[in-house]
């Protein structure tokens, strides 16, 4: 799976990491290497998502980090090319 | 793309069981106008709104929407909690309670399950807006009729909430509604489906002057 954008390739990639190692950690919660990749994946994907909103606009509502609105911005997800 | 907040959208704390009164409760949770259908509405709506503010209006009040349904979950959950055989038989929660003890299934509270035809995704935002208008009015509606029932504070209080923002999704949907409209020739509001026949009229119809 790609999409094009870098930016935004990393933070499929660290996101889906993230949904794989919480539900790991769901059913395994002592597993310490586990955890520990937890912890790697977490801010990778902080950082991901960070680095993708510089250029791009906000991915969750509580991150418009501007005095403009850009929420509603073109494109939504469902429309292609994200 | 969604991930959960392990919180209410506005606390549940409920003392006092009541199984009566979940029973009337359920019917957000499952019923023609509850919040299951509310969400699944205006999420399903999205795909056919060309427009910024409405894509988002249209995301966010359905996002709010789960966890108003949460909400009510958390509500009935807490109203039928440590159930003694007599309370159930006496209060009329027992044909509930046979098929689901106390887990929490979406239903109305004549019994009648969840069903899809509650809500309509049209395919046309005008037709949309308009049926999410009606739908947070019968929404209030029903919590008004809820609040008749309830006596215990604890209850009114989260319900009381829910009431309110369903004015709130009222007021967001007629500026959507507003905006859509906008965007449309303002001579001729309903002369076409913005969603299917972008810039034009259908066949046979003439432009007015
Ligand atoms: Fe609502």
């Amino acid at each position: 799976m790609t999409c094009g954008n870098t930016l935004l390739q990393k933070v499929y990639e660290t996101g889906f990491s993230l949904d794989e190692i919480t539900l790991y950690l769901d059913t395994h919660p002592t597993d310490k290497q586990a955890m520990e990749y937890y912890q790697y994946i977490r801010k990778a994907n902080q950082d991901a998502v960070s680095a993708y909103e510089q250029s791009y606009g906000p991915l969750m509502i509580n991150q418009v980090n501007s005095n403009a609105w850009t929420w509603t911005n073109n494109p939504w997800p469902w429309e292609g090319g994200m | 793309m969604w991930r959960y907040e392990k919180r209410l959208q506005y606390p549940v704390n409920i003392s006092q069981t009541n199984p009566k009164l979940a029973q009337f409760i359920i019917s957000q949770y499952g019923g023609p106008d509850g919040e299951s259908a509310a969400s699944m509405r205006y999420l399903s709506q999205r795909y056919a709104m060309p427009y910024e503010k409405g894509k988002a209006i249209l995301t966010d009040i359905g996002t709010e929407e789960l966890a108003h349904w949460e909400i009510i979950a958390a509500i009935v959950h807490q109203l039928t909690r440590n159930l003694t055989p007599q309370e159930i038989e006496e209060s009329g929660f027992g044909p509930y309670y046979i098929d689901h003890t106390t887990g929490i299934w979406p239903q109305a509270a004549g019994g009648i399950p969840f069903n899809a035809c509650e809500f309509q995704s049209k395919g046309d935002p005008i037709t949309d807006l308009f049926e999410d208008l009606a739908a947070e009015q019968k929404a209030r509606t029903t919590y008004d009729n809820i609040l008749r029932m309830v006596k215990d504070h604890d209850v009114c209080d989260p319900i009381r909430f829910l009431r309110e923002r369903e004015i709130v999704h009222f007021q967001r949907f007629g500026e959507a509604l507003r905006d859509v409209q906008d965007h449309l020739d303002s001579r001729n509001f309903y002369a076409f489906n913005p969603a299917f026949d972008p810039g034009q009229r259908p066949c046979g119809q003439k432009k007015q002057p």
